[in-house]
Order: C-alpha cells, then structure tokens, then sequence
C-alpha cells in the first residue's frame, strides 16, 4: 500500500504545464522521482490531455466573416457642422467681454469718486500719472488677484479630489 | 495590416476600420471557434456564436484597455459570456448527445459496415467519446479544460477570462481531469466490448 502524499496538487499542475519557476520545479521534480503516487497523478493528467487532443481542431463555415461584416453597420461618415454664417463670432466675444470690462471699471470708477477719501487721493503721484480711471483699473486687478488666490487652496484641493475619485472608480 | 500587433488592430477598430476586424477574425476564428465548439458540444450553436462574439467585438471595440490585460483574454471573455448564456437556455440543459455527434455516430456505423482504414474509425470513435465526456462535465468544469487544454492558456490568463481565483481554478482543473478520466474508461470499456 503507497504511502498517502502531502504535495499540493497544484504544484503538480504547474510542473506539468510548465507554469513553475526553475527553483521550484527542480524541488517537484525530485519529490515526483520518489513518489509513486505523483508520478501516477502527472501520467494520467497527460493520458487525458492526449485523449481529450483526439477532438481536433475544425473550421468554421466559409462565409462566416461575410456574414459577421452584413451584421455591421457601414461606418457613417461625420456630418460636417456648418461654419455659423459670422466667421467672426470670436472677435465678437472678445469684443462684448472687453465692453464688459470696461463697462464694471467705469462704474467702479462712478463709485470710488463719490467717497470722500477720494479728494486726497488725487495729490497722489500716481493718481496724477494713471489718472482716476486706471487707478481704478488697478485696483480691479488687484481685487482680482487676491480673490483668485484666496480661493486657489479650495481650487487645488477640488480638482485633486476629483482626479483621485476617477482614478479609482 | 498583417504586422500590425493586436492592440495596434484594436485602435484601428475603435475607428471602426473594417479591415481590421478582417485581420483579428483571420487571426482568431479557429481559436474562437473551436472553443466555442468544445464548449457548446454543437456546432451550429458555434457558428451563431463566433459571429456574435466579433460582432460585439466590432461594437465594443472601444472598451477594450489594453493596460488591464490583453486582447486574446479579452476575445475569451467574449466568447465565453455568449457561450455560457446561450447554455444556461432551458433547452439545452438536459441535452448531452448533440445532433453532430448523433450524426457522427451513424457515420461510424455506416463506416463499419464498410471495410476502410481502422485507424480513422477509432479516431472518429475516440472524437465522440471525448465529445461526450466533456459533454457530461459541468460547465464552469468545462471552460477550464477546454481553455488549458485546447487553448493553452495559462492559469493566470484564465483566471483574468473567467473572473475567478487561481486557486479554485485549478481545484475545479483537478475535480474535471478525475470525472474526465471516469468518463473516458467508461467509453472505451463500452467501445471495446462493441468492437469484441
């Protein structure tokens, strides 16, 4: 009576697929010379793979790839858009975002005259170099800046989440 | 077009190029086919299937990603959903003996009627037997045998195709060889009995 082998089975599975490293499988090959039982194991694994290679490969039918290219739609070709009949649409923006500018630094302007600071400001060199108006272009700029870089840290951190939960998902 | 590399191919079927569809089928319809083949046990059903799996190759070209792995695992996960829900039809589950083997065994029966080469008619016989003892196997049995054995795929590839652990892959390799091996002795009893 053949005493029982412990060797995982697996292991045998991949000696006879070749799917083991070089250290391992001079390890399984030596226990497989000793053991009777593994070495019934690895005959039949290939008794059946040469029984089951009896059921050779067929083709099939001829037309089959025609038949698969009727089933596909013939690849439509884009429909081209048609150019808006204003060729200079985007001038024309630029043109209503700087009106628009223009328009918030005139009333801005309005505004920061009417204070009473105002009047001493106007000794100011640089009020007597810009003039009123791009003093208060400036200072729109300026306000500008310091709201865009107030909300930066929030900005990053947004935009930072948003690529991790799509690199996860 | 020849030269190109699978995944090369791939990009040009996003594009929906025709050719390149052409080149994958040349490729792989003999290894998809005969998959399916062992796997349905009928050979229309193949037939259907084959041209299923690259039409939804050709629809769902552009989710394929070659970085999660490749292209011929992928075509196999293809092929493979088809085969198993065209099997998982109440009409096919209790039917073992398919009408190509029914067909086959009458021409065996015809053959030994008629003096010919003995050779070929235990090669017929032998198809049959392991036609039905890969029949008589459960399906998620079946797939691993077929995919190893027929279509050397390594563990590895066939776990990524089927979604399952390697470990339990191999267990269910290990359960299919012992039934695979009760079948076959059976048939070849029976066969030499007839044959005596």
């Amino acid at each position: 009576m053949p005493e029982m082998c412990n060797i995982n089975k697996n292991l045998l599975l991949d000696l006879y697929f070749h799917e083991t490293s070089g250290k391992e499988e001079q390890k399984i090959r030596k226990h497989v010379e000793q053991c009777s039982e593994c070495r019934e194991y690895l005959m039949t694994l290939e008794q059946t793979d040469q029984s089951l290679h009896q059921w050779q490969d067929q083709s099939p039918l001829p037309h089959t790839l025609d038949i698969i290219l009727e089933k596909i739609p013939d690849p439509q070709p884009k429909p081209v858009k048609a150019k808006p009949a204003l060729a200079a649409a985007p001038f024309i923006k630029i043109a209503f975002s700087i009106l628009a500018v223009l328009l918030v630094l005139v009333f801005l302007h309005n505004q920061v005259t009417r204070f009473s600071f105002w009047e001493t400001l106007q000794e100011w060199w640089f009020v007597k170099l810009f003039g009123s108006l791009g003093v208060t272009a400036v200072l729109f700029f300026l306000l500008g800046t310091f709201i865009t870089l107030a909300l930066s840290p929030v900005l990053i951190l947004e935009s930072k989440s948003r690529k991790y939960k799509y690199y996860f998902s | 077009m020849q030269k190109k590399t699978d995944n090369q191919l791939m990009k040009l079927l996003t594009a929906k190029d025709k050719m390149a569809l052409k080149e994958l089928y040349r490729r792989y319809e003999m290894q998809v086919f005969n998959f399916l083949l062992r796997y349905t046990g009928r050979r229309g059903i193949a037939q259907e299937l084959i041209q299923d799996t690259f039409t939804r190759l050709w629809f769902a070209a552009n989710t394929f990603d070659a970085k999660r792995g490749n292209f011929k695992g992928w075509l196999y996960t293809i092929a493979l959903n088809l085969a198993r829900n065209e099997m998982s039809k109440k009409e096919y589950t209790y039917q073992f003996l398919a009408p190509d083997e029914v067909h086959n065994r009458r021409q065996v029966e015809n053959d030994r009627q008629t003096p010919g080469p003995d050779d070929a008619l235990e090669q017929k016989e032998m198809q049959i037997s392991v036609n039905n003892a890969l029949a008589k196997l459960q399906p998620h049995l079946r797939e691993v045998i077929i995919m190893k054995n027929y279509r050397h795929l390594k563990f590895r590839e066939i776990a990524e195709v089927t979604d399952t652990p390697e470990s339990t892959l191999k267990a269910r390799y290990h359960k299919a060889i012992s039934e695979l091996k009760k079948h076959l002795h059976s048939m070849e009893v029976t066969t030499h009995a007839r044959n005596v």
